[in-house]
């Protein structure tokens, strides 16, 4: 007998549907399985066999044959075990034909019958809702995953007999998701770190502020033990916290990743990633045969934060020109382009020189050739793409004792940070952008508009400072963002001169 | 018995000169004893024999069939090199008169007028904010005085202070440990391109010849050789600026230092060279009075002047900003904990120092630090 399961299969970020046919037949005892699959998808033959025998459910000789549908689209992983299973039963008659009408049905299969957790199952719960979808059955680790999207029944299931039990019966209550602690609007996640623990720094505790507000590209250089780290750790904690929207799409990327567990079935603070030196070009853009998102796309709307940022090899960072400036990465791979979301603020540390003491001559014993060399790693396009560049010196003895009462809590930096950004929101809503730093030179010219002051006061600077068209745009971009947090809608000379001091140190590093 | 004028000498003396098959001491002792670089070319072997290795000898008569006198001489002159030996009546009195003198020279551009006092300005590559200052207002007083400013053109206070003398309108030669076909280091292309117009580069190793260490110390002797004066500006305790000094007092050349203050390892060098006698430079006329001829001289400036900085200042807030600052950068976190910082926002503060360096009187370093 011939009979129909959906299930569904995961392309990027993308899900699609998944049609598990099967076919029972008189003739030659054989299990064939077709519809371009992957060596794992092949291996289901096997664990699907045995663990339906274990499961007290014998096969008997019978021209089995399965095919995936669509047949053009490459099958992998381990999802598609318990579709297969099911179908055969249906197949064979143990199941009623109607039994799996409107429900979708995804998970890997022990060989004892148990049913283990897969990858990626949010995005295809929402894309099962999307098709009409009502009820899913999923491993019981994923239960809560799933359960994440809203208006559609998820069932979690240990074990095959379960599903065969609930097939038969459909007794057991679906799980829905007001159940679960799931979203919560009002309340900001906790963070163990705070701004307040950190003593003086005010100008760079300043221009991440100004970073976080405008969603700009920061680079903090200073020598070590200056506080860098330590500063961008607490980065998040000033950034507004996720929308449900954001939330959302964060955690679809952590599901394909398989990051999603029982006691964090979604994502609600932003993510802050701060990957070790040695990582690698695939880990941090995305890679494998099938590309896992990468580093960068885990850091989807929340940190990407680069300590030591010249001991990164040099084509790693050069892997970010492109997704800094399209928020999003394109992996290319025999089976296909898979496209990433990678919407992070990039926030990069370093030391001025391989000692990292420099500008103090008395204990930099640097050459200028080490340093450059140093400096050399990051190239150019990179450095372009950062709109705030600020040096953190060290910190004197008195500074370092100094009370961390007096200093302002990362609730309050927020609460300025989220003002800014609500009217970069309000002032880009009619031309799809959200932040201050994605704004084009079109944009800047009709956004950033200089009153005839202004407009001389960057006149001056321009010829005195050589900048390039470039850099005056960042200017303006940052200014714009610091009269935002002003709450001011001109931008004057005070946001400019401001704004020119956090432009790119390459005055210092790179001159003669 | 010269049987070839000097032109024709040359020629032999550049193809000499170019087989590098012997230091300048060797090249001297042969001249010694067997003549003019014509009577080297056309000398026995076996009289050779006694001076050089048997190697040596072997290379030297195969050089003579790949070796076109004149093709070579015109390609020389194509690349716009003189060649000057020790004959040769351009060669710099100067260097006649030190101990070791070099067989011959090359050089591009012009060398300084025969007669004019010069001086020379050496020290760190890796120099401070102060050393730069202090060349930049050193060469350009020197430059403006036109008093020809020797130097390595090396990074640091060497290129600092060359470049600026040219930019005052003064001359300057360069010194190299590589041939002076080639710019090192490379991120001086500028000057190395303003001084063949402007001023001369000079070497005594043939042209293509690599920047390789050993090179340096030898042409040191070079520059101090060429100067009346040798002004040192940053050293640190151990820096190869002192072997210049110490050629420079073998060869009996006046040898001034900048002081500094005794924590700042740059200055330690120059410190302690004051300390062993050498003059110390607070002024310009300290330069001016060990250069015969321009006592009368008077510089415009001062090493230490202020009067640009004065004009730029216009408020007494600005001017009680200024006197936080340093001539060694100094962070904005410093000076606005220095400053007034309970009266002032950062944003202001920035605006401030940003005016104040748009008008000439302070400098930055980088995006968060200034100095005087």
């Amino acid at each position: 007998m011939f009979s129909t399961v959906t299930t569904g299969a995961i392309c990027g970020i993308h899900s699609f549907m998944i049609q598990v046919e099967v076919d029972t037949a008189k003739g030659l005892p054989c299990f064939q399985m077709v519809g371009y699959l992957g060596s794992e998808v092949k291996e289901a033959r096997e664990r699907v066999s045995v663990a339906l025998k274990n499961a007290g459910i014998k096969l008997p000789p019978m021209h089995i044959t399965v095919n995936l549908a669509p047949a053009d689209m490459r099958k992998e992983g381990n999802a598609y075990d318990l579709p297969i299973a099911v179908g055969i039963m249906k197949s064979l008659g143990i199941l009623e034909q109607d039994s799996t009408e409107g429900m979708l049905i995804i998970g890997e299969l022990g060989l004892s019958g148990e049913i283990k957790k897969v990858k990626g199952i949010l995005p295809v719960v929402r894309k099962a809702r999307e098709e009409g979808i009502k009820v899913c059955i999923v491993p019981k680790e994923n239960e809560k995953e799933a359960a994440v999207i809203q208006k559609i029944g998820v069932i979690g299931a240990d074990h095959i007999t379960e599903v065969v039990q609930y097939l038969k019966e459909k007794t057991k209550e679906t799980r829905i998701r007001k159940e679960l602690p799931l979203f919560d609007k009002g309340n900001f996640p906790d963070f163990k770190e705070d701004f307040s623990d950190i003593n003086g720094q005010s100008v760079v505790k300043r221009s991440v502020e100004v970073a976080a507000a405008g969603f700009h590209h920061l680079l903090l250089i200073g020598p070590p033990g200056a506080g860098k780290t330590m500063i961008a750790k607490r980065i998040p904690t000033i950034l507004p916290p996720l929308t449900e929207e954001e939330s959302m799409e964060v955690s679809t990327i952590y599901s394909v990743a398989g990051l999603l567990s029982e006691d964090m079935p979604l994502i609600t603070r932003r993510p802050f990633l701060n990957p070790h030196h040695t990582i690698s070009v695939q880990a941090l853009a995305g890679g494998g045969r099938i590309p896992k998102p990468g580093v960068i796309s885990l850091a989807h709307r929340g940190v990407l934060f680069l300590d030591e940022l010249p001991e990164f090899s040099r084509s790693t960072i050069d892997i970010l020109r492109q997704p800094l400036e399209e928020k999003q990465i394109y992996i290319a791979r025999n089976s296909g382009t898979f496209i990433y979301p990678a919407d992070c603020m990039f926030v990069g540390a370093m030391n001025p020189c391989p000692c990292g003491n420099y500008p103090d001559l008395n204990r930099c014993n640097c050459t200028p050739f080490e340093v450059q060399r140093y400096l050399g790693h990051i190239s150019g396009p990179v450095i372009d793409r950062i709109d705030i560049c600020v040096e953190t010196p060290k910190l004197t003895f008195h500074e370092l004792l100094g009370t961390t009462e007096k200093n302002e809590s990362s609730a309050k930096i927020r609460e300025r940070v989220m003002a800014a950004r609500k009217i970069q929101e309000k002032r880009y809503a009619e031309i799809g952008r959200k932040f201050n730093a994605e704004l084009t030179p079109g944009d800047i010219r009709r956004f950033c508009s200089l009153g005839m002051k202004e407009q001389q006061f960057m006149e001056r600077i321009f010829e005195n400072m050589k900048l390039s068209a470039r850099a005056y745009h960042k200017i303006l971009k940052v200014a714009r963002t610091i009269a935002d947090l002003d709450g001011e809608s001109k931008i004057k000379e005070i946001h400019l001169s401001e704004a020119v001091c956090y432009r790119s140190a390459d005055q210092k590093y790179f001159r003669k | 018995m010269e049987k070839q004028n000097t032109d024709e000498q040359v020629m032999y003396a550049y193809w000499f000169h170019n087989m590098k098959l012997a230091g300048n001491k060797k090249m001297w002792e042969i001249s010694e004893r067997i003549g003019s670089p014509g009577q080297i070319y056309d000398c026995d072997p076996q009289r050779l024999g006694q001076i050089l290795t048997d190697k040596q000898l072997k290379y030297l008569e195969n050089s003579k069939s790949m070796w076109d006198l004149e093709k070579e001489w015109e390609k020389l002159e194509e690349k716009k090199i003189r060649f000057l030996p020790y004959f040769h009546r351009d060669y710099p009195e100067y260097l006649r008169e030190i101990p070791d003198p070099p067989w011959g020279i090359y050089l591009k551009g012009k060398l300084p007028d025969k007669r004019a006092p010069r001086a020379a300005i050496v020290g760190a590559r890796q120099c401070s904010e102060y050393g730069r200052n202090m060349a930049v207002r050193l060469g350009r007083i020197l430059g403006e005085n036109g008093i020809p400013v020797i130097s390595g053109m090396a990074r640091g206070i060497d290129g600092i202070s060359q470049r600026e003398t040219l930019e005052a309108g003064g001359e300057s030669l360069a010194v190299l440990g590589c041939g002076v076909d080639i710019c090192y280091p490379l991120e001086n292309r500028d000057l190395y391109n303003r001084l063949e117009i402007q001023g001369g580069i000079l070497s005594e190793y043939p042209p293509g010849t690599q920047p390789i260490a050993r090179n340096f110390p030898p042409r040191n002797r070079i520059i101090s050789g060429l100067c009346d004066v040798l002004i040192v500006v940053e050293a640190k305790e151990k820096s190869g600026t002192l072997i210049t000094v110490d050629m420079a007092l073998e060869q009996g050349k006046e040898v001034l230092a900048l002081p500094g203050r005794m924590t700042d390892a740059l200055s330690r060098g120059c410190n302690n060279l004051i300390r062993q006698g050498a003059g110390i430079l607070t002024s310009p006329e300290d330069v001016f009075q060990f250069l015969p001829g321009s006592k009368e001289k008077n510089a415009k400036h001062s090493l230490i002047d202020e009067t640009d900085t004065d004009a730029a200042i216009r408020t007494e807030e600005e001017r009680e900003l200024y006197r936080v600052l340093d001539y060694m950068p100094k962070s904005l976190e410093r000076i606005w904990s220095e400053y007034n910082r309970d009266n002032i926002s950062m944003q202001r503060l920035m605006q401030m120092l940003l005016e104040l360096y748009m008008r000439g009187a302070v400098g930055q370093a980088g995006g968060s630090y200034y100095k005087k």
